[in-house]
């Protein structure tokens, strides 16, 4: 029993950490008003947040998106240094000219069955297999961050950034992910896509 | 015994197996997959309802895709949707006691069989692109589905 469970353990601990380094950044170039001639936005727009999760995506009060909110404000506003970072709900009319970015974060801790051997089903029987002592949660996170510039509300360039990162091994870890935690994931995505973006900047 | 640690090692292995691609590859470079996030409503307690597609071309579907994220090859397709509803652990629990069990189906079964003002659509998915859709209800108590590309 005890040399099944340290097993279990072992397993665990060895699929996470060898996954939790972070993935292969992508930014696939599909707008059509891209063009060399065009001028990057300058960081002193204001810059318009919205984001979404299907984490707890609802759930507005909850401490995991109050903290991946924070995490997001804090990493733009580390790449852009401005006063006018909001997230767009302080809104009630858009500038003329301003920087959107979409965050979207992919992080399917979600109990319906998926298509091909679902997470629900491999969850279960890995949570029964170790006795219930570890109630396994092994997701992939996908990060998504769209930046785009709008001025009279036109779209004048959009570059979207995806970016794949660790799967957490253990439930009772996530809070306390000491290696990467959600935040750091979106820190490093939103970090990596803005410094892409303005590459070109002079 | 062996076969146990076996069995552990194998389902450890099959973990990552978990992302929905409707006719999609895993090796597909983001921007020739359109990717469509369906909306859930709910907490980790109370259990959650959603949205799941059950046809598409107005074919039906082997298994509802009732997962949050599904990717599709770039084109066009009509897609029909369905509420879902997914119970929670404490939900589970709760359905042994008796009493509240039977009126935790009641609640599920009107989730379950919710109207919509409007299930069918033509989408025309892009590579590259994110879909998401989300829901709410009308003043009839119908479900009104909102498809916003990002």
């Amino acid at each position: 029993m005890l040399r099944l469970f340290l097993l279990s353990i072992a397993i665990l601990v060895m699929q996470g950490c060898t996954t939790f380094k972070t993935g292969g950044f992508q930014n696939p170039s599909f707008d059509a008003n891209s063009s060399k001639q065009y001028a990057l936005p300058s960081k002193d727009l204001p810059v318009i947040i919205q984001y979404y999760t299907n984490f707890d995506m609802d759930s507005d009060t909850d401490a995991k998106t109050r903290g991946s909110k924070a995490a997001i404000l804090e990493s733009i506003s580390e790449a852009i240094n401005n006063n006018n970072i909001k997230f767009i709900d302080y809104y009630d009319t858009l500038p003329d000219e301003y920087i959107h970015i979409y965050v979207i974060q992919d992080l399917p801790h979600d109990p319906r069955k998926a298509y091909y051997n679902g997470f629900r089903t491999v969850s279960t029987i890995l949570n029964i297999f170790s006795f219930m002592i570890i109630p396994a949660v092994d997701v992939d996170i996908e990060n998504y961050v769209k930046i785009s510039h709008i001025k009279n509300n036109t779209l004048q360039k959009s570059q979207i950034y995806t970016q794949n990162n660790r799967r957490y091994f253990s439930i009772l870890f996530i809070p306390l992910a000491p290696f990467f935690t959600i935040e750091n994931s979106l820190n490093e995505s939103i970090q990596a896509s803005l410094s892409e973006y303005f590459k070109d900047e002079v | 015994m062996k076969f146990k640690y076996l069995v552990i090692l194998i389902i450890v292995t099959l973990t990552g197996c978990s992302t929905v691609r409707y006719n999609t590859d895993k090796n597909d470079h983001f921007s020739n997959k359109a990717t469509v996030f369906l909306e859930a409503k709910g907490g980790s307690f109370s259990g959650k309802s959603g949205l799941k597609i059950i046809k598409i071309n107005g074919l039906n579907l082997e298994e509802d895709l009732s997962t949050s994220k599904i990717e599709f090859k770039p084109d066009k397709y009509t897609i029909e949707f369905s509420s879902d509803y997914t119970r929670s652990i404490m939900g589970d629990i709760a359905s042994m006691i008796p009493l509240v069990g039977p009126a935790l189906m009641v609640y599920e079964l009107k989730i379950l069989q919710s109207k919509f003002e409007k299930n069918i659509f033509d989408l025309d998915l892009k590579g590259g692109h994110i879909y998401l859709v989300s829901f709410s209800y009308n003043d009839d108590d119908k479900i009104v589905i909102d498809i916003e590309e990002v």
